[in-house]
Protein backbone atom coordinates (compact mmCIF):
# COMPACT_ATOMS: atom_id res chain seq x y z
CA UNK A 1 0.00 0.00 0.00
CA UNK A 2 1.22 3.48 -0.85
CA UNK A 3 1.65 5.94 1.99
CA UNK A 4 2.28 9.66 1.78
CA UNK A 5 4.44 11.25 4.46
CA UNK A 6 4.76 15.00 4.97
CA UNK A 7 7.39 16.08 7.47
CA UNK A 8 9.95 18.87 7.24
CA UNK A 9 12.34 17.32 9.76
CA UNK A 10 15.05 15.16 8.11
CA UNK A 11 15.37 13.01 11.21
CA UNK A 12 11.72 11.99 11.25
CA UNK A 13 11.63 11.66 7.46
CA UNK A 14 14.47 9.17 7.50
CA UNK A 15 12.98 7.36 10.45
CA UNK A 16 9.53 7.06 8.91
CA UNK A 17 10.87 6.13 5.50
CA UNK A 18 12.96 3.33 6.98
CA UNK A 19 10.35 1.74 9.19
CA UNK A 20 7.44 2.17 6.78
CA UNK A 21 9.43 0.57 3.97
CA UNK A 22 10.33 -2.27 6.30
CA UNK A 23 6.63 -2.78 7.04
CA UNK A 24 5.93 -3.11 3.33
CA UNK A 25 4.58 0.35 2.53
CA UNK A 26 5.54 2.23 -0.62
CA UNK A 27 6.65 5.52 0.89
CA UNK A 28 6.21 8.88 -0.84
CA UNK A 29 8.00 11.65 1.01
CA UNK A 30 7.24 15.38 0.86
CA UNK A 31 8.49 18.18 3.06
CA UNK A 32 5.61 20.66 3.14
CA UNK A 33 1.86 20.88 3.03
CA UNK A 34 1.61 22.29 -0.48
CA UNK A 35 3.46 19.30 -1.95
CA UNK A 36 1.27 17.01 0.12
CA UNK A 37 -1.84 18.46 -1.50
CA UNK A 38 -0.16 18.26 -4.89
CA UNK A 39 0.54 14.53 -4.60
CA UNK A 40 -3.07 13.85 -3.61
CA UNK A 41 -4.20 15.45 -6.87
CA UNK A 42 -2.06 13.18 -8.99
CA UNK A 43 -3.45 10.10 -10.65
CA UNK A 44 -3.96 7.10 -8.36
CA UNK A 45 -2.89 8.95 -5.19
CA UNK A 46 -1.91 7.26 -1.91
CA UNK A 47 -4.93 6.81 0.33
CA UNK A 48 -3.04 6.54 3.58
CA UNK A 49 -1.10 9.57 4.80
CA UNK A 50 1.03 10.72 7.70
CA UNK A 51 1.00 14.46 8.17
CA UNK A 52 3.20 16.47 10.51
CA UNK A 53 1.46 19.28 12.37
CA UNK A 54 4.10 21.97 12.41
CA UNK A 55 5.63 22.63 9.00
CA UNK A 56 6.80 25.71 7.14
CA UNK A 57 4.01 27.20 5.01
CA UNK A 58 0.70 25.46 5.58
CA UNK A 59 0.57 23.54 8.85
CA UNK A 60 -0.89 20.05 9.13
CA UNK A 61 -4.26 21.30 10.33
CA UNK A 62 -4.68 23.68 7.39
CA UNK A 63 -3.61 20.94 4.99
CA UNK A 64 -6.12 18.51 6.44
CA UNK A 65 -8.94 21.06 6.26
CA UNK A 66 -8.07 21.69 2.61
CA UNK A 67 -8.06 17.97 1.81
CA UNK A 68 -11.51 17.54 3.36
CA UNK A 69 -12.84 20.65 1.63
CA UNK A 70 -11.84 19.26 -1.75
CA UNK A 71 -13.76 16.06 -1.04
CA UNK A 72 -11.33 14.15 -3.18
CA UNK A 73 -12.14 10.57 -4.03
CA UNK A 74 -10.99 8.13 -2.91
CA UNK A 75 -10.93 9.16 0.74
CA UNK A 76 -7.53 9.91 2.28
CA UNK A 77 -6.98 8.48 5.75
CA UNK A 78 -4.80 11.01 7.58
CA UNK A 79 -2.76 10.35 10.69
CA UNK A 80 -1.50 13.56 12.27
CA UNK A 81 1.91 13.57 13.92
CA UNK A 82 2.38 16.13 16.59
CA UNK A 83 4.70 17.01 19.40
CA UNK A 84 1.78 18.78 20.98
CA UNK A 85 0.00 16.77 23.57
CA UNK A 86 -2.36 19.27 25.09
CA UNK A 87 -5.95 18.19 24.95
CA UNK A 88 -7.17 21.26 23.11
CA UNK A 89 -4.51 20.80 20.42
CA UNK A 90 -5.72 17.29 19.82
CA UNK A 91 -9.31 18.49 19.72
CA UNK A 92 -8.31 21.07 17.11
CA UNK A 93 -6.74 18.32 15.01
CA UNK A 94 -9.79 16.11 15.22
CA UNK A 95 -12.01 19.07 14.37
CA UNK A 96 -9.98 19.54 11.19
CA UNK A 97 -11.05 15.96 10.39
CA UNK A 98 -7.81 14.09 10.82
CA UNK A 99 -8.62 10.43 11.32
CA UNK A 100 -6.06 9.69 13.98
CA UNK A 101 -3.07 11.27 15.69
CA UNK A 102 0.16 10.22 17.30
CA UNK A 103 2.36 12.22 19.61
CA UNK A 104 6.08 12.53 18.84
CA UNK A 105 8.22 10.75 19.82
CA UNK A 106 6.00 7.81 19.07
CA UNK A 107 6.33 4.16 19.76
CA UNK A 108 6.94 2.09 16.62
CA UNK A 109 4.57 -0.68 17.58
CA UNK A 110 1.82 1.86 18.14
CA UNK A 111 2.43 3.58 14.81
CA UNK A 112 2.32 0.24 13.04
CA UNK A 113 -0.99 -0.78 14.61
CA UNK A 114 -2.57 2.61 14.01
CA UNK A 115 -1.67 2.41 10.33
CA UNK A 116 -3.13 -1.09 10.26
CA UNK A 117 -6.35 0.30 11.71
CA UNK A 118 -6.36 2.98 8.99
CA UNK A 119 -5.81 0.38 6.27
CA UNK A 120 -8.73 -1.63 7.60
CA UNK A 121 -11.02 1.39 7.36
CA UNK A 122 -9.80 2.14 3.83
CA UNK A 123 -10.34 -1.45 2.73
CA UNK A 124 -13.85 -1.45 4.14
CA UNK A 125 -14.56 1.77 2.30
CA UNK A 126 -13.15 0.35 -0.95
CA UNK A 127 -15.36 -2.73 -0.65
CA UNK A 128 -18.42 -0.56 -0.09
CA UNK A 129 -17.58 1.63 -3.08
CA UNK A 130 -17.08 -1.41 -5.32
CA UNK A 131 -20.35 -2.93 -4.19
CA UNK A 132 -22.13 0.37 -4.74
CA UNK A 133 -20.68 0.60 -8.25
CA UNK A 134 -21.81 -2.94 -9.00
CA UNK A 135 -25.31 -2.18 -7.73
CA UNK A 136 -25.34 0.98 -9.77
CA UNK A 137 -24.35 -0.98 -12.86
CA UNK A 138 -27.11 -3.48 -12.19
CA UNK A 139 -29.65 -0.71 -11.63
CA UNK A 140 -28.83 1.00 -14.93
CA UNK A 141 -28.31 -2.02 -17.18
CA UNK A 142 -30.55 -4.63 -18.68
CA UNK A 143 -29.65 -8.10 -17.41
CA UNK A 144 -30.56 -9.86 -20.66
CA UNK A 145 -28.90 -7.71 -23.34
CA UNK A 146 -26.29 -5.91 -21.29
CA UNK A 147 -27.54 -2.64 -22.80
CA UNK A 148 -28.56 0.28 -20.64
CA UNK A 149 -32.03 -0.31 -19.24
CA UNK A 150 -34.91 2.16 -19.45
CA UNK A 151 -33.79 3.99 -16.31
CA UNK A 152 -30.17 4.11 -17.46
CA UNK A 153 -30.83 5.35 -20.97
CA UNK A 154 -33.34 7.96 -19.82
CA UNK A 155 -30.76 9.25 -17.36
CA UNK A 156 -28.31 9.74 -20.21
CA UNK A 157 -30.97 11.21 -22.48
CA UNK A 158 -31.84 13.80 -19.86
CA UNK A 159 -28.20 14.71 -19.33
CA UNK A 160 -27.58 15.07 -23.07
CA UNK A 161 -30.74 17.14 -23.61
CA UNK A 162 -29.65 19.53 -20.87
CA UNK A 163 -26.17 19.72 -22.35
CA UNK A 164 -27.42 20.32 -25.91
CA UNK A 165 -29.62 23.17 -24.71
CA UNK A 166 -26.86 24.70 -22.61
CA UNK A 167 -24.26 24.49 -25.35
CA UNK A 168 -26.66 25.35 -28.17
CA UNK A 169 -25.96 22.15 -30.10
CA UNK A 170 -28.24 20.14 -32.30
CA UNK A 171 -29.51 16.92 -30.87
CA UNK A 172 -30.80 13.63 -32.23
CA UNK A 173 -32.48 10.57 -30.82
CA UNK A 174 -34.43 7.58 -32.07
CA UNK A 175 -36.81 4.97 -30.78
CA UNK A 176 -36.76 1.62 -32.53
CA UNK A 177 -38.90 -1.47 -32.34
CA UNK A 178 -38.30 -4.98 -33.67
CA UNK A 179 -41.01 -5.73 -36.24
CA UNK A 180 -43.45 -8.54 -35.47
CA UNK A 181 -41.42 -9.70 -32.48
CA UNK A 182 -44.41 -11.53 -31.05
CA UNK A 183 -44.27 -13.88 -34.05
CA UNK A 184 -40.63 -14.72 -33.30
CA UNK A 185 -41.58 -15.69 -29.76
CA UNK A 186 -44.65 -17.61 -30.89
CA UNK A 187 -42.80 -19.49 -33.65
CA UNK A 188 -39.45 -20.24 -32.00
CA UNK A 189 -40.15 -19.89 -28.27
CA UNK A 190 -38.97 -17.38 -25.71
CA UNK A 191 -35.39 -18.64 -25.48
CA UNK A 192 -34.86 -17.85 -29.15
CA UNK A 193 -36.74 -14.57 -28.67
CA UNK A 194 -34.26 -13.67 -25.93
CA UNK A 195 -31.33 -14.58 -28.17
CA UNK A 196 -32.75 -12.32 -30.89
CA UNK A 197 -32.97 -9.45 -28.42
CA UNK A 198 -29.33 -9.98 -27.42
CA UNK A 199 -28.14 -10.11 -31.01
CA UNK A 200 -30.17 -6.99 -31.82
CA UNK A 201 -28.49 -5.22 -28.91
CA UNK A 202 -25.03 -6.29 -30.08
CA UNK A 203 -25.64 -5.18 -33.66
CA UNK A 204 -27.01 -1.80 -32.56
CA UNK A 205 -24.15 -1.17 -30.19
CA UNK A 206 -21.67 -1.93 -32.97
CA UNK A 207 -23.50 0.39 -35.36
CA UNK A 208 -23.48 3.59 -33.30
CA UNK A 209 -20.63 5.93 -32.33
CA UNK A 210 -18.87 5.41 -29.01
CA UNK A 211 -20.52 8.49 -27.50
CA UNK A 212 -24.03 7.50 -28.53
CA UNK A 213 -26.09 5.51 -26.04
CA UNK A 214 -28.34 2.54 -26.79
CA UNK A 215 -30.78 1.30 -24.18
CA UNK A 216 -33.54 -1.26 -23.94
CA UNK A 217 -36.55 1.00 -23.56
CA UNK A 218 -39.22 -1.67 -23.26
CA UNK A 219 -39.79 -5.31 -24.32
CA UNK A 220 -38.47 -5.14 -27.89
CA UNK A 221 -38.15 -1.38 -28.00
CA UNK A 222 -34.86 0.50 -27.92
CA UNK A 223 -33.91 4.12 -27.38
CA UNK A 224 -30.87 5.63 -29.05
CA UNK A 225 -29.31 8.92 -27.90
CA UNK A 226 -27.24 10.67 -30.56
CA UNK A 227 -25.79 13.93 -29.22
CA UNK A 228 -24.81 16.58 -31.75
CA UNK A 229 -26.51 15.01 -34.77
CA UNK A 230 -28.64 17.22 -37.00
CA UNK A 231 -31.51 15.87 -39.09
CA UNK A 232 -29.54 14.49 -42.08
CA UNK A 233 -26.87 12.90 -39.87
CA UNK A 234 -29.44 11.38 -37.51
CA UNK A 235 -31.39 9.96 -40.45
CA UNK A 236 -28.21 8.41 -41.77
CA UNK A 237 -27.40 6.87 -38.40
CA UNK A 238 -30.95 5.51 -38.09
CA UNK A 239 -30.80 4.07 -41.57
CA UNK A 240 -27.53 2.34 -40.63
CA UNK A 241 -29.26 0.88 -37.56
CA UNK A 242 -32.18 -0.36 -39.65
CA UNK A 243 -29.81 -1.96 -42.14
CA UNK A 244 -27.63 -3.63 -39.49
CA UNK A 245 -30.68 -5.55 -38.28
CA UNK A 246 -32.59 -6.14 -41.50
CA UNK A 247 -29.81 -6.84 -44.02
CA UNK A 248 -28.47 -10.11 -42.64
CA UNK A 249 -30.65 -12.81 -41.11
CA UNK A 250 -30.03 -13.72 -37.46
CA UNK A 251 -28.33 -17.05 -36.92
CA UNK A 252 -29.79 -18.26 -33.67
CA UNK A 253 -29.64 -21.86 -32.41
CA UNK A 254 -29.14 -23.25 -35.89
CA UNK A 255 -32.02 -21.27 -37.39
CA UNK A 256 -31.75 -18.35 -39.80
CA UNK A 257 -34.34 -15.80 -38.82
CA UNK A 258 -35.08 -12.66 -40.75
CA UNK A 259 -35.56 -9.77 -38.36
CA UNK A 260 -36.40 -6.19 -39.27
CA UNK A 261 -36.64 -3.05 -37.24
CA UNK A 262 -38.55 0.22 -37.57
CA UNK A 263 -37.23 3.51 -36.26
CA UNK A 264 -38.66 6.92 -35.43
CA UNK A 265 -36.15 9.76 -35.35
CA UNK A 266 -36.48 13.17 -33.72
CA UNK A 267 -33.91 15.92 -33.96
CA UNK A 268 -33.63 19.42 -32.58
CA UNK A 269 -31.73 22.24 -34.24
CA UNK A 270 -29.38 24.50 -32.24
CA UNK A 271 -31.21 27.01 -30.09
CA UNK A 272 -34.18 24.86 -29.11
CA UNK A 273 -35.49 24.94 -25.58
CA UNK A 274 -37.87 22.01 -25.35
CA UNK A 275 -38.09 19.19 -22.88
CA UNK A 276 -36.87 15.64 -22.98
CA UNK A 277 -40.47 14.40 -22.99
CA UNK A 278 -41.34 16.43 -26.09
CA UNK A 279 -38.47 14.83 -28.03
CA UNK A 280 -39.37 11.32 -26.88
CA UNK A 281 -42.98 11.91 -27.89
CA UNK A 282 -41.91 13.16 -31.32
CA UNK A 283 -39.71 10.10 -31.92
CA UNK A 284 -42.49 7.84 -30.71
CA UNK A 285 -44.96 9.36 -33.20
CA UNK A 286 -42.42 8.95 -35.98
CA UNK A 287 -41.97 5.28 -35.02
CA UNK A 288 -45.73 4.83 -35.18
CA UNK A 289 -45.73 6.24 -38.70
CA UNK A 290 -42.87 3.91 -39.71
CA UNK A 291 -44.92 0.95 -38.48
CA UNK A 292 -48.04 2.18 -40.24
CA UNK A 293 -46.12 2.70 -43.49
CA UNK A 294 -45.11 -0.96 -43.66
CA UNK A 295 -42.27 -1.49 -41.13
CA UNK A 296 -38.51 -2.01 -41.77
CA UNK A 297 -38.16 1.71 -42.34
CA UNK A 298 -37.10 5.00 -40.76
CA UNK A 299 -39.41 7.97 -40.29
CA UNK A 300 -38.43 11.41 -39.08
CA UNK A 301 -40.59 13.51 -36.76
CA UNK A 302 -41.91 16.79 -38.11
CA UNK A 303 -40.23 19.97 -36.86
CA UNK A 304 -41.18 20.95 -33.29
CA UNK A 305 -43.66 23.70 -32.48
CA UNK A 306 -42.27 27.14 -33.09
CA UNK A 307 -42.86 27.74 -29.36
CA UNK A 308 -40.15 25.22 -28.56
CA UNK A 309 -37.70 27.04 -30.78
CA UNK A 310 -38.42 30.58 -29.66
CA UNK A 311 -39.28 30.24 -25.98
CA UNK A 312 -37.74 33.31 -24.35
CA UNK A 313 -35.13 33.26 -21.62
CA UNK A 314 -36.91 32.99 -18.26
CA UNK A 315 -35.69 36.46 -17.31
CA UNK A 316 -37.17 38.05 -20.42
CA UNK A 317 -40.63 36.50 -20.10
CA UNK A 318 -43.35 38.86 -21.25
CA UNK A 319 -46.24 39.20 -18.84
CA UNK A 320 -49.65 38.33 -20.31
CA UNK B 1 26.85 11.96 35.93
CA UNK B 2 23.30 12.52 34.64
CA UNK B 3 22.73 10.74 31.33
CA UNK B 4 21.90 13.03 28.46
CA UNK B 5 20.21 10.30 26.47
CA UNK B 6 18.40 7.15 27.48
CA UNK B 7 19.76 4.53 25.11
CA UNK B 8 17.44 1.75 26.24
CA UNK B 9 14.35 3.89 25.63
CA UNK B 10 15.47 4.98 22.20
CA UNK B 11 16.55 1.47 21.19
CA UNK B 12 13.15 0.12 22.14
CA UNK B 13 11.62 2.88 20.05
CA UNK B 14 13.45 1.78 16.89
CA UNK B 15 12.76 -1.88 17.52
CA UNK B 16 16.40 -2.49 18.59
CA UNK B 17 17.67 -1.51 15.16
CA UNK B 18 21.12 -0.18 16.03
CA UNK B 19 22.04 0.55 12.43
CA UNK B 20 19.01 2.80 12.07
CA UNK B 21 19.70 4.40 15.43
CA UNK B 22 23.28 5.22 14.42
CA UNK B 23 22.05 6.70 11.18
CA UNK B 24 19.50 8.85 13.00
CA UNK B 25 22.12 10.04 15.47
CA UNK B 26 24.22 11.03 12.46
CA UNK B 27 21.34 13.01 10.98
CA UNK B 28 20.79 14.77 14.31
CA UNK B 29 24.43 15.80 14.48
CA UNK B 30 24.47 16.87 10.88
CA UNK B 31 21.38 19.09 11.30
CA UNK B 32 22.35 20.43 14.71
CA UNK B 33 24.57 23.39 13.75
CA UNK B 34 21.94 24.79 11.36
CA UNK B 35 19.10 24.44 13.86
CA UNK B 36 21.14 26.00 16.66
CA UNK B 37 22.31 28.95 14.58
CA UNK B 38 18.71 29.59 13.50
CA UNK B 39 17.65 29.53 17.13
CA UNK B 40 20.43 31.88 18.14
CA UNK B 41 19.52 34.27 15.32
CA UNK B 42 15.89 34.13 16.38
CA UNK B 43 16.79 35.05 19.96
CA UNK B 44 19.17 37.88 18.99
CA UNK B 45 16.77 39.16 16.36
CA UNK B 46 13.75 38.68 18.69
CA UNK B 47 11.99 36.70 16.00
CA UNK B 48 9.40 34.91 18.12
CA UNK B 49 7.89 32.91 15.29
CA UNK B 50 11.23 31.54 14.18
CA UNK B 51 12.23 30.76 17.77
CA UNK B 52 9.01 28.87 18.33
CA UNK B 53 9.50 26.83 15.18
CA UNK B 54 13.18 25.98 15.57
CA UNK B 55 12.85 25.20 19.28
CA UNK B 56 9.91 22.97 18.45
CA UNK B 57 11.95 21.07 15.86
CA UNK B 58 14.85 20.63 18.27
CA UNK B 59 12.47 19.49 20.98
CA UNK B 60 11.01 16.83 18.65
CA UNK B 61 14.41 15.48 17.72
CA UNK B 62 15.72 15.51 21.30
CA UNK B 63 12.54 13.78 22.47
CA UNK B 64 13.21 11.01 20.01
CA UNK B 65 16.51 10.22 21.76
CA UNK B 66 14.97 10.53 25.18
CA UNK B 67 17.16 13.57 25.82
CA UNK B 68 15.02 15.06 28.57
CA UNK B 69 17.23 18.01 29.63
CA UNK B 70 17.50 19.37 26.07
CA UNK B 71 13.81 18.67 25.55
CA UNK B 72 12.78 20.69 28.59
CA UNK B 73 14.93 23.67 27.65
CA UNK B 74 13.76 23.59 24.05
CA UNK B 75 10.17 23.51 25.28
CA UNK B 76 10.84 26.55 27.47
CA UNK B 77 12.22 28.45 24.48
CA UNK B 78 9.36 27.31 22.25
CA UNK B 79 6.87 28.67 24.81
CA UNK B 80 8.76 31.95 25.06
CA UNK B 81 8.45 32.27 21.30
CA UNK B 82 4.78 31.40 21.32
CA UNK B 83 3.90 33.82 24.14
CA UNK B 84 6.26 36.55 22.84
CA UNK B 85 8.10 36.72 26.18
CA UNK B 86 11.78 36.64 25.43
CA UNK B 87 13.01 38.15 28.73
CA UNK B 88 14.61 34.91 29.95
CA UNK B 89 15.57 33.60 26.55
CA UNK B 90 19.30 34.37 26.87
CA UNK B 91 19.48 32.46 30.14
CA UNK B 92 17.61 29.47 28.70
CA UNK B 93 19.79 29.58 25.61
CA UNK B 94 22.98 29.41 27.67
CA UNK B 95 21.64 26.40 29.58
CA UNK B 96 20.59 24.77 26.34
CA UNK B 97 24.01 25.20 24.78
CA UNK B 98 25.60 23.41 27.71
CA UNK B 99 23.13 20.52 27.52
CA UNK B 100 23.42 20.29 23.75
CA UNK B 101 27.18 19.86 24.16
CA UNK B 102 26.61 16.77 26.29
CA UNK B 103 23.92 15.41 24.00
CA UNK B 104 26.21 15.82 21.01
CA UNK B 105 29.03 13.88 22.65
CA UNK B 106 26.62 11.10 23.60
CA UNK B 107 25.27 10.94 20.06
CA UNK B 108 28.72 11.12 18.53
CA UNK B 109 29.66 8.10 20.59
CA UNK B 110 26.47 6.38 19.49
CA UNK B 111 26.96 7.27 15.82
CA UNK B 112 30.58 6.20 15.67
CA UNK B 113 30.58 2.97 17.62
CA UNK B 114 27.14 1.51 17.77
CA UNK B 115 26.33 1.94 21.46
CA UNK B 116 27.76 0.58 24.69
CA UNK B 117 25.45 -2.36 25.00
CA UNK B 118 26.49 -4.00 21.76
CA UNK B 119 28.68 -6.84 23.00
CA UNK B 120 29.74 -7.86 19.49
CA UNK B 121 31.48 -4.56 19.03
CA UNK B 122 33.50 -4.45 22.21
Amino acid sequence: MKILVADDDPLYCRLLETVLTRWGYQVMLVHDGESFLGVLQEKDPPRLAILNWLMPGMDGIEVCREVRKRKEKPYTYILLLTARSQRRDIVAGLKAEVDDYLIKPFDFGELRERLQAGSRILNLQMELVNEREELRRQATHDALTGLLNRFGVLEILEKEVVRAIREGNSFGMAISDIDNFKQVNDTYGHAIGDAVLCETGNRMRASVRSYDAVGRYGGEEFLIVMPGLDEPAALLAAERLRACIGNDPFKVAGAHIRITMSLGVATRAPGWRGTMDSVIQAADHALYRAKAAGRNRVEIASAPDSAEMTAPEPGNAVLP
Amino acid sequence: MRKSIDTSVVLARVGSDKVLLRELAGIFLQECPKTLSEMRDAITGEDCNSLMRTAHTLKGRAAFFGADPVCKLALRLERMGRTHRLADSQKAWAALEAEIGQLKSALTALASEGGHEDPGRR
